[in-house]
């Protein structure tokens, strides 16, 4: 079967993101993203996860035994993230305490998983790695949007990376208000990952009715 | 040739993933160790420099588990031991430097290096560091039960300052 790489891409995106419609991977997004920059930093080790367990997988489906194919898909995937654990430890010492066992923890993330059984050991190799990146690029723009609002609702400052930070301090007190702490914590998380699902859905929703009445207009139009 | 039995097959097919698995693994682990050790020597430098003692010299002793080194110094003109040590659990490992004056066995400063998620310790750890803290013993355990000064409850640290304690206790011979 030929599989169009483009829309194999772009699905990964906003049609079959990974945390706005499967919600998968919510565990590591509430626990990461108090600051962009732990948020940019996982999304990284997950995209470095999935292409290759993705990669390795599609390679090895023809001589996996369908029996243990979940022990074989775990080994990988745990190989990769101690792989990354180590590279992180080695060299990005900070982001690395920052994310603390969530790093450790994408090994059980669900997207990875999924990915692994729902398409990599079912289609080419170009295929599984041209997926990863677009499920990897979607659950990095997840993980951001969720990071942006968090940090700059919570603290006012958006920490891109290290020292690179953008204050908007001027604009709460241009409104005379003051972030709120509620937002760096754990019930501030989940809130703010649910108004950001409801919302980016709203959007796709309103996107998809809106080319279908057109599509119906033009039908009826002749 | 003889086909392999079904069971036997799976366990070979496993074990010889598992192999290729580890030698990648060690492969990567001897790229990244040396950088891995500087960044923790790094580190402990750091935390040498929050507990303010003077001219650290490594104490030639047997060290309990968990406990990853004594040392001896001087902290505003008192003699002291510091201990470097560590308490892990199933999700995080706490690694702590606690000062512990050489005289009287009072608890003089501590600095913590934890990591940033853990629970209920981010605003009241400025700095991974106590400062001078007072450590309350349990007058029927003798453990360390609460550390005033610092408003944490964590497990980890108290677990940490007792070790260090009971480090402490068997250089000293008491």
């Amino acid at each position: 079967m030929k599989v169009n790489q483009k829309q194999n891409f772009l699905k990964g995106l906003i049609k079959e993101n990974p945390v706005f419609v499967y919600v998968l991977g919510i565990c590591s997004i509430l626990a990461v993203t108090k600051t962009l920059e732990s948020g940019i930093g996982m999304s990284m080790a997950v995209i470095f996860v999935l292409f290759f367990s993705n990669v390795v997988i599609a390679l090895i489906k023809n001589i996996v035994p369908n029996d243990i194919r979940i022990p074989v898909y775990i080994i990988v995937i745990t190989t990769f993230v101690s792989i990354v654990e180590l590279i992180m430890q080695a060299y990005l010492p900070d982001l690395f305490d920052q994310l603390g066992v969530f790093v450790a923890l994408i090994a059980v993330n669900c997207i990875i998983l999924g990915r692994a059984e729902a398409y990599a050991s079912k289609n080419s190799v170009l295929s599984s790695a041209v997926d990863a990146l677009g499920m990897g690029l979607g659950y990095t723009i997840a993980i951001c949007l969720v990071s942006i609002f968090r940090e700059v609702l919570g603290t006012g400052v958006i920490t891109i990376w290290g020292n690179a930070k953008i204050n908007l301090m001027p604009v709460f007190d241009f409104f005379h208000v003051q972030p709120s702490t509620f937002f760096t914590n754990n019930v501030g998380a989940f809130i703010v990952l649910g108004i950001v699902i409801g919302v980016v859905n709203a959007i796709v929703f309103a996107i998809k009715d809106k080319k279908e009445k057109a599509k119906k207009e033009v039908k009826a139009n002749g | 040739m003889k086909k392999l039995p079904y069971p036997l097959y799976l366990a070979l097919f496993l074990g010889v993933l598992g192999i290729i698995a580890a030698g990648l693994l060690a492969g990567i682990n001897i790229l990244t160790a040396p950088a891995i050790k500087a960044n923790e020597e790094k580190k402990l430098a750091e935390q040498f420099k929050v507990i303010e003692v003077e001219s650290p010299k490594i104490l030639e002793v047997e060290l309990l588990e968990n406990v990853l080194g004594a040392y001896e110094g001087l902290t505003n003109g008192k003699a002291c031991f510091v201990f470097n040590v560590q308490n892990k659990n199933q999700f995080l490992t706490v690694q702590t430097l606690v000062v512990i004056s050489q005289e009287d066995g009072k608890i003089l400063n501590l600095s913590v290096n934890l990591p940033a998620t853990t629970h209920g310790m981010d605003s009241s750890f400025e700095g991974n560091k106590f400062g001078v803290i007072d450590a309350n013993q349990d007058d029927f355990t003798g453990k360390f039960v609460t550390i005033s000064g610092a408003t944490t409850s964590s497990n980890s640290v108290k677990a940490c300052i007792n070790l260090a304690y009971e480090q402490y206790k068997g250089i000293k011979g008491v």
